[in-house]
């Protein structure tokens, strides 16, 4: 009998590498094996020996490819979800073993591993998981450091700030993800340094120079403070107290516990002694503001656990989930009609994921645009959409307009690349779709209605333009006087921008500045055949440019990996991506030896699709014809005699996922209606949604999660904010495991 | 004024030294024992290092040949034995000339490679750390403890590593906040931060001595203020249960390093006053050669003062643009080959390069008028100058060249090295260099980091012997 069960347990063990080796023989080796070792692997040879280190590479290899459906190819009849998992967990068992760390784990935390999970799998409805995310802390954006600074009061116009929880951005990427960033010993520096700042604001004021010469104390003293500091001795245990409790408000939005308020309180009456009720109560100030809480919105789910051990975030943790993900304000300070967000939360109002949902959409719907300024948009937080409005910018990337540098030699003084200017442009036209929350990608991508110079309301373009009548102060005071009267004559309506260079900037838009009568209701159309959505505005093609050309590679890089939820892989490190600078020829044509058989594969995903933009140049202005040789100035008006040809802005979807948009388009005006039409485009913008609002990758069992907020969005009529709301109360966001 | 620290221990009774001026003299008592401290200065170029241009220009006929791309116009005649010639027979390479009167300490080291790296625009924290990892856009995971992490554990100090910066990752442009460029890291998965704001850098190094003599209450109530903040992180981290906690753990040691911190500076307030460098408009400035010359001042402070033992200054990254040495095109675009303001992209890169190296020589400068032991301050420091994408702008890692200055084994410099080239017997790799360092420091090692497959193991362990000899 024993002998029996050592049999038994020996087969238990083998068993796993015999049926790996079979799993392989099964579905792996016709192409990894030892006569075709595609992409380097030789499946056949593998040994299951995790002490070395060139197995161990290959088996890392091999769980990633599990783990994200990626192999074995769609096209080949495919495992069983269980075998597969069987495999998968041997391989990690085995790791575990000696300590190996899946490299996988740490891959998945990075937002460029997003589209690296299957997305058929995600959206055919196989996976049925319950959906959570994992207990967490989440450092605070440098946007809620802001707010909770401003919050303060004035501070700022004393001393410098400084950001602690800086994000390094890339372009088009949604880098705010909860895996992604910690405080250490270098924020804790600049935390020091603001706390003090702060603790000296809120008490003895700080004591600055102002611009006339004179000294000027700023401050914000709470009555509570004033009672410690001009007291001339020890303050009571009750001023103590309620001087936390002020603190504890305004940082955390709650009352302190009462442990928490003794071990104050224990500071602070410490700290007094050492120091006096100034210096004491100003220590007691920074301990609260460097609380943990402070630093990390902290997700545990202090909830009760349910029957799948899942956790629901607590009211407090939800309301801060919820606020933070929709503003940079704490709940305390979010009003919801006339309670706020903490408070609604408290009182049991936010129980159920529909009436999470109704507050989701009011709290969306509160910005109006009748009313607002969208300059608003990037300079303060009165305008509560400005997380919305960072979503599109990070899955656009188009705010890098601004950061792209072009060629002095091409951008003269009086130019008007005001590509800030653009940027705004850009904002509003977002936005405004957002706003009007119908059909929202469709109109992403095809939209001929524009913003150009908008000041937000007739009233501010009153205002603007009466500014420049009068300014007469202003070295272009008698230009802009002739130009507004000359086009007054006209009929028409003035830019309200002072100074011919400023106005000169609509030209990137194929506008004349010169004769050009602005719309004062905006959006307006701009001609059909010249613009199409996000993409072609000139914001978005700037951003995605070179210093003196377009970029095609990038920008059909972006629509694979953005639109159609695919990845490239990185360009090998043997290759030295070189565009020649050969200016006898079209770019389309510079770039013919990324058609070389060894690189053809990858670019075949990017080039077709980034080349119907050739209809723009590199500064967004819409074209026909491509100028040839060295271009020494943006203004092509002053090359007539240059060399054109015409341009091509033909390309390709090429196995995009889904077959009903694959094929050739014969310019950018048809891939992009083509792309607004595609369920993989909603379903890769969806994706996408997710990560921004979650903060983290999508897996498999969020797979319902997806799902519904799919659906949400269609069946309100391409609603985006239906959307935001179906993934702000999906399990995913309300449970922790 | 210069520190004269045999000077000021003479000026020292026994009941004068009191236990918070004792980091500080414990180096001094060192280098009377003989064994004097180490320090590294690493300088991190972007867009590779290239070999060709590091050969002295009297041989150039004959160890540089055409290179067969656009991207790479000249390169090395591969050896298959070891090049080991006195730099003072030949001459210098233009770039390197501001190095000349520190010839006796220059190594110019080729010949080295890096396969086991990414190469590609970084190789991230496989340049320092020899593994591969990250991609494109991003750093991917630090393993291990990449050099100078490793030597900042062995060589502590009040700071164990300063990091400058002018950018974050290697395909931003200037910032002006702590930033993770993906270089770095104290150990596996612990990144290590740089400072890309002098005028910041110089608050966090030397702020505390600023404080003088009416810090006396502060720093009490700092004491009390960090005792309370380390019990308070600890019991959130206990009612938190498992969740995330390594990120409570690095708030947690944040506090711990503060306050062991601050235990050491006490004291020291008037020495580091002393070094800490002159605070110019350059600190604040936006032109970006201004800032790295503020980087490079406090770089050679932060030696100086003994409040710190490893510097690394990353001194560019790819969307840098050098306007403070009339060159309007970003470093990325003269890494592919794009020419401007009338020059080569050669040129304008060469330009770019002695810009750093005259950098090198101003701290080289400051580090050899401190005297120390026998000699100077430069005679224990070892300056390292490399790009972490090795040998070009989109790096293969076959070759990964380095300028060497200062402090090797004694008598060391004055060399040109070449190795054999890639495979070729007597081939070494970037992981044989940084054992040396380690040896240096004082702490052998024989192997670092992954080992490149294509090559024998026995190759890629123990230090550099000619480094050491």
């Amino acid at each position: 009998m024993r002998s029996h069960i050592i049999i038994l347990l020996l087969c238990a063990l083998c068993e796993p590498l015999v049926a790996s080796r079979e799993f392989f023989s099964k579905n792996c080796t016709e192409c990894h094996d030892s006569e075709t070792t595609k992409a380097g692997l030789n499946l056949e040879e593998l040994k299951a020996d995790f002490s070395e280190p060139a197995s161990v590479d290959i088996w890392q290899r091999v769980l990633e490819q599990l783990e994200t459906r990626q192999m074995p190819p769609k096209k080949r009849s495919r495992p069983k979800i269980s075998t597969q998992e069987q495999l998968t967990s041997w391989i990690r068992a085995e790791f575990s073993k000696k300590n190996i760390t899946p490299i996988i784990d740490h891959k998945r935390r990075t937002p460029d591993f997003g589209n690296r999970l299957d997305h058929d799998t995600l959206f055919d409805g196989s996976q049925a998981g319950p959906a959570s995310s994992p207990p967490r802390l989440w450092r605070q954006s440098p946007h809620i450091y802001d707010q909770l600074v401003k919050s303060i009061g004035g501070v700022r116009h004393a001393v410098t700030i400084h950001q602690p929880f800086a994000i390094d951005e890339s372009k088009g990427v949604i880098a705010d993800y909860s895996t992604q960033h910690l405080a250490d010993s270098a924020t804790l520096q600049l935390l020091m340094m603001n706390c003090k700042s702060i603790a000296a604001y809120q008490t003895t004021g700080i004591n600055k120079r102002e611009w006339d010469g004179r000294m000027q104390i700023h401050r914000q003293t709470p009555d509570v403070f004033r009672d410690i500091i001009e007291s001339k001795t020890a303050p009571k245990t009750e001023q103590i107290n309620a001087a936390i409790v002020h603190e504890y408000q305004l940082f955390l939005g709650r009352e302190p516990t009462t442990s928490e308020l003794e071990n104050t309180f224990d500071l602070a009456n410490k700290a007094i002694r050492s120091g006096g009720n100034v210096r004491g109560l100003q220590t007691a100030l920074v301990s609260v503001m460097l609380k943990p809480e402070v630093i990390y919105r902290i997700e545990i789910g202090f909830g009760e656990p349910d029957k799948d051990g899942r956790r629901r975030l607590s009211a407090y943790e939800l309301a801060f989930a919820l606020g933070y993900a929709l503003t940079d304000k704490a709940p305390d300070q979010l009003m919801v009609g006339s309670e706020s967000l903490l408070d609604l939360a408290r009182s049991g109002k936010l129980d159920s994921p529909k009436s999470i949902r109704e507050t989701v959409r009011t709290i969306l719907d509160a910005n109006d645009m009748s009313v607002a300024d969208y300059r608003m948009f990037t300079e303060d937080h009165k305008v509560r959409n400005t997380r919305t409005l960072r979503f599109f910018r990070d899955f656009f990337g188009y705010h890098h307009a601004t950061r792209v540098f072009k060629d002095e030699n091409r951008i003269s003084i009086d130019s008007g690349f005001d590509t800030k200017r653009i940027v705004t442009d850009a904002d509003q036209f977002v936005m405004h779709i957002f706003d009007n929350d119908t059909d929202v990608l469709r109109k992403l991508l095809t939209s001929n209605n524009y913003f150009v110079t908008y000041l937000g309301s007739d009233k501010h373009f009153q205002h603007d333009l009466k500014y420049i009548r009068e300014n007469v102060n202003d070295g272009g005071y008698k230009t802009n006087i002739t130009y507004i009267k000359r086009i007054e004559a006209a009929g028409k309506t003035p830019i309200p921008l002072e100074g011919p260079s400023s106005r000169t900037y609509v030209g990137f838009y194929n506008i004349d500045h010169v004769n050009w009568n602005y719309p004062r209701k905006q959006p307006f159309p701009l001609p059909k055949s010249q613009r199409a959505g996000i993409l072609t505005h000139p914001a978005w093609i700037i951003a995605w440019s070179g210093n003196f050309d377009n970029d095609p590679i990038r920008r059909g890089k972006w629509i694979r990996e953005h639109l159609l939820a695919d990845y490239v892989p990185e360009i090998p490190i043997t290759v030295n991506a070189v565009i020649s600078e050969d200016r006898d020829h079209t770019l389309r044509h510079r770039l013919k030896p990324t058609q070389a058989k060894e690189c053809w594969g990858c670019h075949q995903k990017m080039n077709p699709l980034g080349l119907p933009f050739e209809s723009f140049d590199d500064f967004g202005r819409f074209r026909t014809n491509e100028m040839l040789d060295d271009i020494l100035t943006i203004f092509p008006e002053r090359h007539r005699d240059a060399r054109t040809v015409p341009v091509d802005s033909s390309g390709d979807i090429i196995d995009s996922g889904d077959k009903g948009i694959d094929g050739n388009v014969s310019n950018v005006f048809e891939l992009l209606e083509r792309l607004a039409s595609s369920s993989r485009v909603r379903q890769s913008f969806v994706r996408h949604n997710f990560r921004y609002w979650l903060g983290r990758n999508e897996t498999f069992s969020d797979s319902s999660t997806l799902i519904n907020a799919d659906r949400a969005y269609t069946e309100n009529g391409g609603s985006m904010k239906a959307l935001i709301a179906s993934l702000l109360s999906s399990d995913s966001f309300l449970y922790r495991k | 004024m210069i520190l004269q620290r045999r000077h000021l221990l003479k000026g020292l009774t026994a009941g004068a030294v009191t236990p918070l001026l004792r980091p500080f003299l414990n180096n001094v008592l060192a280098e009377n024992e003989g064994t004097l401290p180490k320090r590294f200065l690493f300088v991190i170029k972007s867009s590779g290092l290239t070999p060709a241009e590091l050969v002295p220009s009297d041989l150039i006929p004959s160890m540089v040949r055409p290179g067969e791309r656009e991207d790479w116009p000249t390169e090395l005649v591969p050896t298959k034995d070891l090049i080991d010639l006195p730099l003072k027979d030949h001459k210098l390479p233009e770039s390197l000339k501001a190095l000349s009167p520190f010839i006796d300490k220059l190594t110019i080291l080729q010949g080295l490679s890096g396969k086991m790296c990414r190469g590609g625009h970084s190789a991230w924290y496989g340049a320092l750390g020899c593994y591969h990892t990250g991609n494109e856009g991003n750093p991917g995971r630090a393993s291990s403890a990449t050099i100078d992490g490793a030597l900042a554990r062995v060589l502590p100090s009040i700071f164990p590593h300063v990091g400058l910066t002018l950018g974050g990752k290697v395909l931003t442009g200037v910032k002006d906040s702590v930033v993770y460029p993906g270089i770095s890291a104290i150990d596996a998965d612990r990144p290590l931060p740089y400072q890309a704001s002098p005028a910041m850098a110089y608050k966090s190094l030397f702020g505390i001595a600023a404080t003088g003599k009416a810090a006396e209450a502060d720093n009490l109530l700092q004491s009390i203020l960090l005792d309370h903040m380390v019990d308070d992180v600890k019991r959130v981290r206990s009612r938190i249960g498992n969740a995330d906690q390594e990120k409570l753990d690095h708030y947690l040691s944040a506090f711990d390093s503060l306050r062991d911190r601050r235990r050491k500076l006490k004291g020291l307030e008037a020495e580091i006053r002393t070094a800490a460098p002159k605070v110019t408009d350059k600190f604040t400035s936006e032109v970006e050669t201004d800032r790295i010359e503020a980087h490079f001042d406090i770089a050679a402070a932060a030696l100086i003062s003994g409040i710190s033992n490893v510097v690394n200054v990353r001194v560019d990254t790819l969307e840098v643009t050098y306007r403070g040495l009339g060159i309007s095109k970003h470093v990325h675009g003269l890494g592919h080959s794009e020419s401007v303001d009338g020059m080569t992209p050669v040129e304008a890169r060469s330009r770019i390069r002695t810009f750093h190296l005259e950098q090198i020589a101003r701290v080289a400068v400051k580090l050899k008028a401190v005297p120390e032991g026998d000699g100077s301050m430069l005679d224990n420091t070892l300056i390292v100058y490399l790009s972490d994408a090795a040998e070009k702008h989109h790096g293969s890692c076959v070759e990964w060249p380095f300028v060497l200055l200062g402090g090797l084994a004694p008598g060391g410099g004055n060399r040109y090295i070449q190795y054999p080239a890639y495979q070729q017997p007597g081939h070494h790799t970037i992981a044989n260099l940084y054992n040396t360092f380690m040896h240096l420091a004082g702490h052998p090692t024989d192997n670092f980091g992954r080992l490149d497959n294509q090559l024998p193991p026995t190759l890629q362990k123990g230090p550099l012997s000619q480094l050491l000899s």
